[in-house]
Order: C-alpha cells, then sequence, then structure tokens
C-alpha cells in the first residue's frame, strides 16, 4: 500500500519535475511546479511528517508561488526568448552539472542502504536513513508533531533560526527601502 | 470476520476504515453542494425581503425548485473558451478554485466521538494534529484558482479582477491566522476537535474569553468575509470598473465551479470560526448520553447556518470599499490589532495555569 502510493507520486513528481525544466512557457512551468510541491507533501506524509508535509503545501505551493506566478504575469515573461539564444554558452556546464548530480544522487541511494531496511521508505524513526541524519536529535516517534519540531528548532536550532530570521528582515527592509517613493513634501 | 476471502481482522479493519471515509466524503461533498445551491436561494430570497421585494417565488412552492432549474440552466449553458485565451489553464482554473474549497471539511470535527449502535461512530473524515494547518494550507492553494483564471482569460478585467482577488486574500490570510493563533494559543493544540473538546470541558468557547478571544473572533470573522471575497471586501468583481473580475471571461458549468467554490468557502470560513471561537457542539457535553451527543452536529449545523445569515446580511448592509482602503484595514488596522492581541493572550496563558481565564466569568 505504502509502496503503491509512493510509486505513483514518485513518477508524477519527476514527470512533472522534467515539464518544468522542458517547457518554453513560464506560466506551465511554474504550474509543473506546484504540482511537484504536492508530491513532496505527499512523501513528507509517507514518512509520517505531517507538520512538513502542511507547511510545504502552506509555504511554498500556498504563499511562494503564488508570488513567482505573480512576477510572471506582471513582467508578462510567459513567452521569453529560446534559450538556446540567449544561454546556449551555458550548455557544457549543464551537462557537468548533471554528470555531478547524477554521481551524488547515485551515491547516496546506494551508501544509505535502503536495500537492507525492511520497508522501501527510510522511516524518520530509523536513524540510518536520509530522513533521520536530517531530524537527528528529534525524538523517534514524534518526529511529525508539532510540539517536537517546535522544540528542537527552538532549544537545539535556536541560532540558525534566528539568525535566518534576521537574515529575511533584512531582506524585507532592503527591499522596501530600494522601490520607496521619495516623497519632497512629506 | 476473521479468515473471510483469505484476509486477516486487521485488513478488514483498514478496508472498513477506507470504506467507511469514502461514504463519509460524499456525503460532504454532496452536502456542501446542496447547501451551496440552496444557500443561493437563501441569499435571493432574504436580500429580496431586506429591500422589500420577494425574491424568486415561482419555481416550485416558495421558489424552492429555484436552484435545480438553474443548475439545469447552467449545465447546458454553451461553454464559451475566448480563442486567444490559454484553453488547459482557462479549464484548469476553475477546478483549482473548487477543489480545495471542498476537501478542507475533511477535518472539520461536526459533532463529539459517539457509538450508534455500539460501534463507535465519529462525526469527521480525519482527525489529524496539524488540522487547523491543514485547512490554511488548502485554503491558500484555493487562490491559484482566481490568479490563473485572471491570466488564462487574457483579457485587461479577468487580470486585474484575478490581481485584486488574490493580493485581497494573502494580505488578509495573515490577520485570519494571526487572530486563529489566539484560540490555538488558548487551546494548547492545533487538532481542532481538542480545540473543540477544551471550549465544551472549560464550558466557554474562546469567544467569550474577555477581552482577547471575542477581539480575535472578530478580526477572525472580517478577515473571513474578506478572504472569501464578499460585499463589501468584493472589489475583485466590483461590476462598475472590472465587470465581473477574474470569471468575466467564463460561462456554463466553469462559472458556475468559481460560484460554487465561493459559497464552499463561506461555509469553510464559517465552520472554521464556529471551531475556533463558539466552541462547535458547545453547550451539548462531549461525554453526554448518546441522544444528546446526537444534538452537537445539530447546534454545530445552526451556527453555521447563522454565519451565513450574517454573510447575506452584511451584503444588504455595506457599500463597496474602495481597494486602497481594504488594503490598509487589512495591513494597518487589523494586522497590528490581531498580533498584539496575541502576544497579550500568549502572556496570559503563559502566566496563569491552562483552562484558568482571569477574565472570564
Amino acid at each position: 500500500m505504502e509502496f503503491v502510493v509512493f510509486a505513483v507520486f514518485a513518477a508524477i513528481s519527476v514527470t512533472a519535475a522534467l515539464f518544468m525544466v522542458l517547457q518554453r512557457n513560464a506560466m506551465y512551468s511554474a504550474l509543473f511546479l506546484v504540482l511537484n510541491f504536492f508530491c513532496f507533501a505527499v512523501f513528507f506524509i509517507l514518512l509520517g511528517a505531517y507538520f512538513l508535509a502542511v507547511v510545504q503545501v502552506a509555504v511554498y505551493a500556498g504563499a511562494i508561488m503564488v508570488l513567482m506566478l505573480f512576477v510572471i504575469m506582471l513582467l508578462n515573461v510567459a513567452y521569453p526568448e529560446p534559450p538556446d539564444k540567449v544561454l546556449g554558452f551555458l550548455r557544457p556546464f549543464g551537462v557537468v552539472t548533471a554528470v555531478v548530480f547524477a554521481a551524488v544522487l547515485a551515491g547516496v541511494g546506494f551508501g544509505s542502504k535502503m536495500g537492507e531496511n525492511a520497508s522501501i521508505l527510510p522511516r524518520i524513526s530509523d536513524p540510518t536513513s536520509g530522513a533521520g541524519i536530517i531530524l537527528k536529535g528529534v525524538g523517534a516517534a514524534e518526529a511529525g508533531h508539532v510540539q517536537e519540531v517546535a522544540a528542537t528548532l527552538f532549544s537545539r536550532y535556536l541560532f540558525p533560526f534566528e539568525v535566518t530570521s534576521v537574515l529575511l528582515l533584512a531582506a524585507i527592509l532592503g527591499a522596501s527601502v530600494l522601490v520607496r517613493k521619495r516623497t519632497e513634501h512629506a | 470476520m476473521d479468515g473471510l476471502f483469505g484476509l486477516d481482522g486487521a485488513t478488514w479493519d483498514i478496508i472498513l476504515a477506507v470504506i467507511t471515509a469514502l461514504i463519509k466524503a460524499f456525503v460532504i461533498v454532496n452536502g456542501l453542494l446542496l447547501a451551496f445551491a440552496y444557500m443561493t436561494l437563501t441569499e435571493r430570497k432574504v436580500l429580496g425581503r431586506m429591500q422589500a421585494r420577494f425574491g424568486p417565488n415561482r419555481v416550485g412552492p416558495f421558489g424552492l425548485l429555484q436552484p435545480i432549474a438553474d443548475g439545469i440552466k447552467l449545465a447546458f449553458k454553451e461553454d464559451v473558451t475566448p480563442r486567444q485565451a490559454n484553453f488547459w489553464v482557462h479549464m484548469v482554473a476553475p477546478m483549482m478554485a473548487l477543489i480545495p474549497a471542498l476537501i478542507i471539511f475533511a477535518v472539520i470535527p461536526l459533532g463529539p466521538e459517539m457509538r450508534i449502535l455500539g460501534q463507535p461512530w465519529t462525526w469527521y473524515v480525519a482527525k489529524i494534529n496539524v488540522g487547523y494547518l491543514y485547512a490554511t494550507a488548502i485554503a491558500s492553494v484555493g487562490v491559484y484558482g482566481l490568479v490563473l483564471a485572471g491570466w488564462a482569460s487574457n483579457s485587461k478585467y479577468a487580470l486585474l479582477g484575478g490581481l485584486r482577488a488574490s493580493a485581497q486574500v494573502i494580505s488578509y490570510e495573515l490577520a485570519q491566522g494571526l487572530a486563529a493563533m489566539t484560540a490555538l494559543v488558548l487551546a494548547g493544540s492545533l487538532n481542532l476537535y481538542e480545540i473543540v473538546n477544551q471550549q465544551v470541558s472549560s464550558g466557554l468557547p474562546y469567544a467569550l474569553y474577555l477581552p482577547f478571544g471575542l477581539i480575535a473572533f472578530v478580526i477572525y470573522v472580517i478577515a473571513g468575509v474578506a478572504e472569501t471575497n464578499r460585499s463589501p471586501f468584493d472589489m475583485a468583481e466590483a461590476e462598475g470598473e472590472l465587470g465581473a473580475g477574474f470569471h468575466t471571461e467564463y460561462s456554463g458549468f466553469k462559472w458556475s465551479m468559481f460560484f460554487m467554490a465561493e459559497y464552499v468557502n463561506m461555509i469553510n470560513i464559517s465552520a472554521l470560526a464556529t471551531v475556533l471561537f463558539l466552541g462547535g457542539w458547545w453547550p451539548i457535553p462531549t461525554d453526554a448520553p448518546g441522544f444528546i451527543q446526537g444534538l452537537g452536529p445539530i447546534v454545530f449545523l445552526i451556527k453555521i447556518g447563522a454565519f451565513m445569515f450574517m454573510f447575506i446580511w452584511l451584503r444588504a448592509t455595506f457599500p463597496r470599499l474602495r481597494f486602497d482602503r481594504l488594503m490598509s484595514l487589512g495591513w494597518k488596522v487589523l494586522l497590528p490589532i490581531a498580533l498584539v492581541n496575541l502576544l497579550l493572550t500568549s502572556a496570559v496563558v503563559a502566566l496563569w495555569p491552562l483552562g484558568v481565564w482571569p477574565f472570564a466569568q
């Protein structure tokens, strides 16, 4: 059951990712990326991380991509120049990146001993799996719970969390200073 | 049922749970659409009475068959896609508006967990720990319907209407989320069933946790009206300026899907406000004897009905806001108040033990 769900959504996710890259129309690319985000939410649910699944939908699909759509709509870049004209010289670099990425992916896939687990999917409770590495330090069974995520975020990872928030605040202030209208009479 | 078709008891339990969930989902989706149909009739009749006229009263007794006549008319109308429109996005947009609206209701607990004929029975499809976040996440996906409809129609009125609608929804989401956070902080949970249960067992819905609960409740309702693009916040379809807004270029069944999404979203907002601030099935106790527990869903539906009446009442009463006023109301009034309100509520909850509210009673 778990495997069937995983297989179906993995297929959809990879297809959506391919279409996202191969589309000429930026609007279609954005929509396929949204579809991809939804597949990722399903993967998080399969891993037992419900909170991450919901946040994935709320933040990436619900907020960030809507703003991306705004940008595409308002800048009217839905049909840009064919990429070979603009970025043709980047093609060799692209091939190199793809090969390196495939090598890293293969290394992670074979190195994580996925075949030794009873389940096809790595569980968060299983410290040897990839997900376990990401969420190490989180209590085993409660990894998906809001309380656990919050407790870890505000104790163990408090400093990175605060640094990130300061960074985002600086970005917001910078953006509002840059676009501010300078009114003389005010 | 051991051994039936060679499957063991545990497998049968899973199959039974899936079938139950499917039946509930079927009933909820059709119930929502039926409620939508009769909401349109109610709205026209109530608006009529408020404007000293009758409203529809010709089709069937008291006009009760009017929604069915309207539905048949819409289903058989010609479905026009403008030649310059983007065919696929134009077709997908109404679905992206309607589907999120329909699936939010899965986490709404309509009544207390009870036993019917000795079998456990629940009035929700899913009880998940992140219930409220699920509802907001799915609701924020509904914005795609508006943006894409505006873009795909390739019409300036539709595009501006879509931009207005989505900017408004995104802005008011913040105030609404912060107002809801007040209730979540009071409950100490994101699980909608737990939130209702806490209010029922403490005997007081969060809207009566004066003053913070009431302030949060009012902000939540105002933001909810704006979220659903309803009058007086219906800038997206200001007919004097924008034709019909983002659905100007839609007709037939696709248009009625946008119509359905708006009304189902109104029902969702009402249900969430009932859960967060009005205590769900309060004052029916969660652990009452069976037949009294059965009144829980009825109480819940009456509260939703009161909200729906309020939506119509607002539409009949207020003129439309100007768009910049609308945005500054959201960002400069509701958001700061909700933020301070949340801060003070958190302070009170942190300083007093949970369940004891110094300003209540």
